[in-house]
Formats: structure tokens, sequence, C-alpha cells
């Protein structure tokens, strides 16, 4: 018997190929800029604002908070890594600890706190409906269509942002964009796979990429292929082996990287 | 000559106090500009006031209108993590400006003739984070003359380069403002712009000193700007001006 054999997993499987295979193209813009760690810190804050709705109440409007608290999050990393005397990494380390303590507080005044810590740190991929399958499909054509028409600008932008603001490419906008695209996935990844899965999909892929690819092409093409392959090993033996499919994904995607380098090691 | 950027009594920097204090300057089109002092005068605060991302605190800069700029990159501020090949990297402006990515012809006959002029032709299927920072930087300029620009901005093109790659490279430099083109070329050492520049702007005590490469080789200017004696040296029409004891 296959996963695949049951309904609740092919609806699983559907929303984590289609958002994972996302989110790990979005991701190659966070592991290039040398705080790969500001997705995990995004994602902790995405999940923040997913507690705070929860708790209130606002369940329509949860997703609207993380989206809020990402965007938000990200703009006050961005000035806060100005300053000439602390590094970049430790305000994503601050934003992080801020967003994980909050949560934990916050779920430790709610009546099903445990649970509901475990869905925002771990996700529960095997509890989606078709809804989310058609917002990760939604998540999975935008970034497509986004990456097909700027790509390469935000590639110029990341490879040397200030020839290309010389050049005339207006910075400050099309980094903002990217921010709200990027809070947008956050915000919808973390609803489908809290934060391990959804930071395991936007680095694990993109640093194994990096290291293997010899051309921008092939690295794109490495992304998708090698999180939708492991998206489909870790769905299969996660089921034949009865182990949490989220974690075990994540441990995969892990591995991948880790082999990826090790690979590289020359003789 | 039309005037290409006017400062007039500016302030310059990112708040109290200024980097630079009451910068008083006209550099006009098609001039070949250099910017001398050491780290952390104001250089990179001066270019980035020309190139209009900074905006005075005080006083006045006036742009005449229509002019584009590139901006050649130090070797090592190029994120070398993106597997970019030296081809991609001269076509990326190109590219990054098209919707979809997509290259023209005219597109790819500029990329082609800027790796020719820059001599990276031969390498251009290597991936940049594989070429010696010599052939990086030279692939940063054939990118800034692939964009076909009015004014180039080099922040210290020679840095990290030995001393048969920085000729090379200065030999390209040079060809730059032979053709008419406004050069800025920022260097911490004194006789790369006094070899290639008309004008040279030194950084000293947050005022900048506009001079022509004669008034450089007069000792006396030098020792008021640094405190210390300079000797001045030329052969084969190569010029040096260096700090005795």
């Amino acid at each position: 018997m296959s996963f695949l054999d049951l309904p609740f997993m092919r609806t699983a499987f559907a929303a984590g190929l289609l958002a994972g295979t996302s989110l790990s193209v979005i991701g190659l813009f966070s592991a290039t800029r040398s705080v790969a760690f500001s997705g995990l810190a995004a994602s902790q804050l995405a999940a923040l604002g997913g507690v705070i709705g929860v708790v209130l109440g606002l369940h329509a409007g949860a997703s609207a908070m993380s989206w809020a608290l990402v965007v938000a999050g990200l703009m006050a990393l961005a000035f806060l890594s100005r300053s000439r005397k602390t590094s970049a990494d430790s305000w994503v380390a601050t934003l992080y600890v801020l967003g994980a303590a909050l949560s934990v507080l916050i779920l430790s005044k709610s009546p099903r706190g445990e649970s509901e810590a475990l869905g925002v740190f771990f996700g529960n991929i095997l509890s989606l409906g078709s809804i989310e399958v058609w917002e990760a499909a939604g998540l999975f054509i935008v970034t497509a269509v986004g990456l097909a028409l700027w790509f390469r600008r935000w590639v110029w932008l990341a490879f040397d942002p200030v020839g290309a603001e010389v050049a005339g490419v207006r910075a400050g906008l099309w980094n903002g964009i990217f921010v709200v695209f990027l809070a947008a996935a956050l915000t919808l990844s973390i609803h489908i796979f809290g934060v391990l899965l959804t930071f395991s999909y936007l680095i694990l892929p993109a640093t194994a990429g990096l290291l293997l690819a010899k051309r921008i092409r092939g690295l794109l093409i490495f992304c998708v292929i090698s999180s939708a392959v492991v998206t489909t090993i870790g769905f299969e033996l996660s089921f034949r082996w009865d182990f949490p499919t989220g974690p075990f994904v994540s441990a995969l995607l892990a591995l991948m990287a880790v082999v990826g380098r090790l690979s590289t090691i020359k003789k | 000559m039309p005037t290409l950027i006017q400062f007039e009594n500016a302030d310059l920097g990112y708040g109290s106090p200024p980097v630079l204090r009451g910068v008083n300057l006209q550099i006009d089109v098609g001039e070949s500009v250099g910017l001398v002092g050491p780290n952390g005068c104001g250089k990179t605060t001066l270019l980035r006031a020309v190139l209009g991302l900074l905006h005075p605190l005080s006083g006045q800069v006036r742009r005449g209108p229509g002019h584009r700029f590139a901006y050649v990159p130090q070797a090592d501020e190029m994120n070398l993590l993106w597997p970019l090949t030296v081809a991609d990297v001269v076509q990326l402006p190109a590219r990054a400006l098209r919707w979809g990515g997509q290259l023209t012809g005219e597109d790819r006959r500029n990329a082609d003739e800027a790796m020719i002029r820059s001599g990276v032709a031969d390498i251009k299927d290597r991936l940049l984070r594989e070429v010696s920072g010599g052939q990086r930087q030279r692939t940063a300029i054939a990118q800034a003359l692939a964009q076909s620009p009015d004014v180039y901005l080099l922040d210290e093109p020679t840095k990290g380069l030995d001393v048969v790659a920085e000729r090379d490279l200065l030999a390209l430099v040079a060809g730059l403002s032979e053709g008419g083109k406004t050069v800025f070329l920022v260097s911490h050492s004194l006789h790369i712009p006094l070899n290639l520049s008309k004008r040279i702007l030194l950084f000293h005590q947050g005022t900048v000193i506009s001079s022509t490469p004669e008034e450089i080789l007069n000792q006396r200017r030098l020792e008021e700007i640094y405190g210390v004696p300079f000797v001045h040296m030329e052969q084969h029409g190569h010029r040096w001006v260096v700090p005795t004891r």
C-alpha cells in the first residue's frame, strides 16, 4: 500500500509538492544573502501572527496577521541591520527569539496550548483540506509567473545591489515587492507546514543547489526537482515506517544538503 | 563641455556630523576624475552623491539631465554564491531590465563586444567564482561596457590584484577615458589616478581638495595634506609619489 492510496495523504502531498517547490525557489534569495536564518525568523513571526489570530478567535484574520508581522519583521530587520556595531545575524536571532518566545507565551494562556504549539512549530500536514491545495497552487502559479518575469532583476539586486540601483533598478521598490511576496509565501506555508518544514523548504534545496549547480538554469531546475523528489520519498517512507511526515521530510532535506556538501569535497 | 554634476556648499553624509563638509565642485562631461584618500575618508560618500543615492544634508547638488551611469564594484563586493558565468554577469543588466529576461540581438552584440574589449571573451563560459581576481574585475568592467553608459564609476578596481593584473586592468580603464566617457576612479593609492585621471580629488579631514596631477606632484601640497614628506618618481612615462620616512 502506498500513501497515494489514501485521499488525505494525496491532499497533503499535493499541497506539500506545490508549496514546497515554490518555497525552494524563493529560498534562493534568502540563501544567497548570507542571512539564511532571516527565513527562520520570518517563519517564526508568521507563526506568531497565526497564534495571535487563532487565540483571539480571528480565524479569517490569522493569515493577515501573519503576513503583516512578516512584512514588519523583515522591514525591522533591514533597519536594525544597518548598525555597524552588530552583525545582521544578531538581529535575525533577536527576531527569531521574539517570535518564538511570544508564540509560546501566548499559547500558554490558550486552553489547547500544547496541541496548538505542536501545530505551529511542526505543522500538521496530514490535516489539510482542498482549500490548502488551492492556496498552494496559487502560490505555485504566482511564484512561477513572478520569477519568469523578474528573476534576473532580483538576481542582479542580490549579486550587485549598488550596480543595479545605479543602472536604474529601483532597489527599494523591487526589494519591497519581494518582501511582500516572501511574506505571503511564508504565511501560507506556515499554515500548511509549520515553522520547521517551511524553513527547511526555504533554505535546504537552495543550499544544496548552490553547491552543485553550475548554471543558473540548472540551479532553478535542481531546486524544483530535488524538493519534489524529497517530498515524494519523504511521504512514502514516513508512511511506511509510521513517522510524522513533516519532520521526516525536513530531515531528508537536511541530509540532502549535507550530502551535497560532502560530494563537493575534493579527494 | 556641459556640466555633469555640480556641488554647491554641500554637506554629505548619513547624519550629524557629516562625512564631508562644504563640498564645492563642478565635474564636466568627459572628465576623468580620480578620488584619492585613506579608507573611511568619504570617497564612497561622494560617489554615492554623484550617483544620486545620497542626498545632501545641506547645500545643493545639481545633475545634468539624461546621463546613464554604470558602477563597477570591487571584485569582493560581488555575490559569488550565484553560479553565474562570466557571460551571465555581462548580460545580467540587459536581462534584468527586460521583462522575462530575454536578450535582443543588440544586447548580445553589446555583451560580446564588451567581453572582447575587456579581454574576457575566452573565459565567458567559466563561472565567475572560479576565475582570478583580475579576470573578475575585467568582467565587472565588461558588464559596465555592455550597458553603454555615459559615466563609469570604478570603486577600487585594482584592490587585491597582483602587479601584472593591475597593469592590464589600468590599461583597460585608460581606454574608457580616451573614448570621451566620464570616468570616476576611486583609489586609496595616489599613483593610479595620478597616471589615469586629469583631475584628482583628495579627501582630507572631511573636506575635498580638487587638484591636477601636476599639483599632486608638488610635494609641498601633499605634505600639507598628509603631514609627511613625499618624493616623486617617474620612469617610462609612469609616475609615482610615495611618502618618505
